[in-house]
């Protein structure tokens, strides 16, 4: 189902084919797994963090299980792949014994840095859009695809603020990532609206700009608002509160232009019960569904 | 520009770095999620702690924690190692002088969940007793060890229902926190028991520790012991020692 999708820019990895079905899953909760596993059909796949099942234990073998039963997305949130310290050879490790077991459908990450002089930030921090960074994030993707051995999807960031240093406008940036790497995009369309939101751009705009043809996951989730020391209003990413309709219109213009993609939705704080969850999983899978027939 | 961002994250002040267009002071954003994010982790770790000084309390406490020991491990599950220490040292909670053994209490449960579960022993009949007696044994990785003038293992366990029992007496405890298939395995154990599982580990086999007895009563209560830690996992076989290292 679905269009053929392919790389642009004639990129050395085969075409991009979303091993993730083109439905609706949602963010694996502990507290959502027994009723998950009650009624498996109420969503396509799954999605984990990482860094979550990276200690071993019973996590691991939890994930293994859940893994016969739904396709999993793996996602990290910690490779600082945005950062100018090398890449931590012993999380990498961590993370091919995890894709490796596991065998993911999909394994993304971000276009952020999050460690610096030993430190882990534990959040996803800004990278400014020149060209050095350009080229330097370029190099990281490749290490990690060829360390892999599989194609990475890049998440586009939610961001506060930005660099006098950057020259380069964010859809430019992630459309030459993707050109130079082979790279698919997991486009995070809350982050898309928050984005926009804080810094003035055009969404349809950036849209046009990237391919989205190497769309292999969409992200939605909830923002919160708030009012920066000037009045001025700044939204945050907090995947804690519902998706609002502004974001759900954007997700509508992303299925008219890119067709039915796998999506996910992220919820990760205020974790309500699962039938609200599951009204949100509906509704991306009614739009998801609608897009299927025009793009059939 | 990444490391005047990073020294901007920790710092106290107000700096920003040069390169950040700081409309509205939005950097602050991201001052508020590293401490915010990482006093979540921290509370999920210490939950009983959190409960003993209050949420908010320890939010205050976790920032300051945060910002002077920022994790070095992506994997939160590893972030509050140096935790208990840090209490030990907080001047402010010096009248509370048990916290920082719940805390260690706390940890101790958090790096028993983390490990894998190494193979264990299970003395059956007198034919696995005699040949355990031969084996050089280690505490199963995962172990902790906790000795505490207050009674912190108790205070813990108190802490499980709703409501809060009382703990009615306040009296020193030793603790051995290990891993076991299914929850965490928490005994409250004798100061002979400590003595006698270090004596255990640190001898070339049991049958040291046993012919070393002052007389065979001691002995016999040394058995029981060894036999006790081996069947319930916290002893388990170590590597043969063939002098190498």
């Amino acid at each position: 189902m679905g269009r053929k999708l392919e790389n642009a820019g004639g990129s050395p990895f085969a075409p991009i084919q979303p091993e993730l079905p083109f439905g609706v899953g949602v963010g694996l909760k502990r507290l959502h797994l027994a009723q998950l596993l009650a009624n498996p059909d109420n969503v396509d796949f799954v999605e984990v963090h990482a860094e979550n099942f990276m200690m071993g234990g019973v996590n691991h073998e939890m994930l293994v299980d859940v893994s016969q039963k739904w396709p999993v997305s793996i996602h990290g949130v910690a490779l600082s792949l945005g950062g100018n310290e090398p890449l931590d050879k012993d999380h990498l490790a961590r993370l091919k014994y995890l894709v490796d077991t596991i065998r993911p459908a999909a394994f993304s990450e971000h276009i952020a840095w999050s460690r610096h002089g030993g430190a882990y930030f534990n959040d996803l921090l800004p990278v400014p859009y020149n060209k050095p960074s350009l080229v330097r994030l370029c190099e990281r993707v490749e290490e990690v695809q060829q360390y892999l051995g599989r194609r990475m999807l890049l998440e586009n960031p939610a961001t506060y603020v930005r660099f006098r240093s950057d020259a380069i406008f964010e859809a430019d940036f992630i459309a030459e990532l993707v050109h130079r790497t082979g790279c698919g995009i997991l486009l995070d369309v809350n982050n898309l609206y928050v984005s926009t939101e804080n810094h003035g751009w055009d969404a349809k705009d950036w849209l046009s700009r990237i391919q989205l043809d190497a769309v292999g996951e969409i992200h939605l989730a909830g923002h919160e608002a708030s009012d920066d020391d000037d009045g001025g209003r700044v939204l945050v990413d907090t995947h804690g509160a519902e998706i609002v309709e502004g974001v759900w219109n954007l997700y509508s213009d992303v299925l008219a232009k890119a067709g039915p993609r796998p999506t996910l939705i992220e919820r990760d704080n205020d974790i309500p019960p699962l039938d609200v969850l599951l009204q949100e999983v509906n509704f991306a899978r009614f739009l998801t569904q609608s897009a299927a027939e025009v793009y059939a | 520009m990444i490391s005047a961002f990073s020294k901007s994250l920790l710092g106290a002040g107000r700096n920003v770095p040069d390169d950040v267009i700081n409309i509205g002071n939005r950097f602050d954003v991201y001052r508020n999620n590293y401490l915010v994010g990482l006093a979540g982790a921290l509370s999920d770790v210490f939950p009983v702690l959190t409960q003993l000084v209050g949420q908010e309390y320890f939010d205050s406490v976790a920032h300051m924690f945060a910002l002077e020991q920022p994790p070095v491990s992506p994997v939160l599950a590893f972030y509050g190692s140096g935790f208990p220490d840090f209490l030990d040292a907080f001047e402010p909670l010096k009248e509370l002088p048990y916290l920082p053994g719940v805390a260690r209490v706390e940890w101790a449960r958090q790096v028993a969940a983390t490990v894998d579960l190494a193979p264990t022993y299970l003395i059956e009949n007198a034919s696995d007793l005699e040949h355990a007696l031969g084996l050089r044994v280690r505490f199963v990785p995962g172990t902790t060890l906790i000795r505490s003038s207050y009674p912190v293992a108790t205070i813990w366990k108190h802490h499980q229902s709703n409501p809060v029992e009382p703990v009615p007496e306040w009296l020193p405890e030793h603790v051995a926190v290990w891993p076991v298939q299914g929850p965490v395995r928490l005994e409250i154990i004798s100061q002979d028991q400590m003595s006698a599982l270090s004596d255990f580990v640190n001898a070339r086999n049991a049958l040291e520790v046993l012919e070393a007895a002052t007389d065979e009563g001691r002995a016999t209560h040394l058995m029981s012991t060894f036999a006790t830690f081996i069947n319930n996992g916290l002893l388990v076989p170590s590597a043969p020692d063939f002098g190498v290292n």
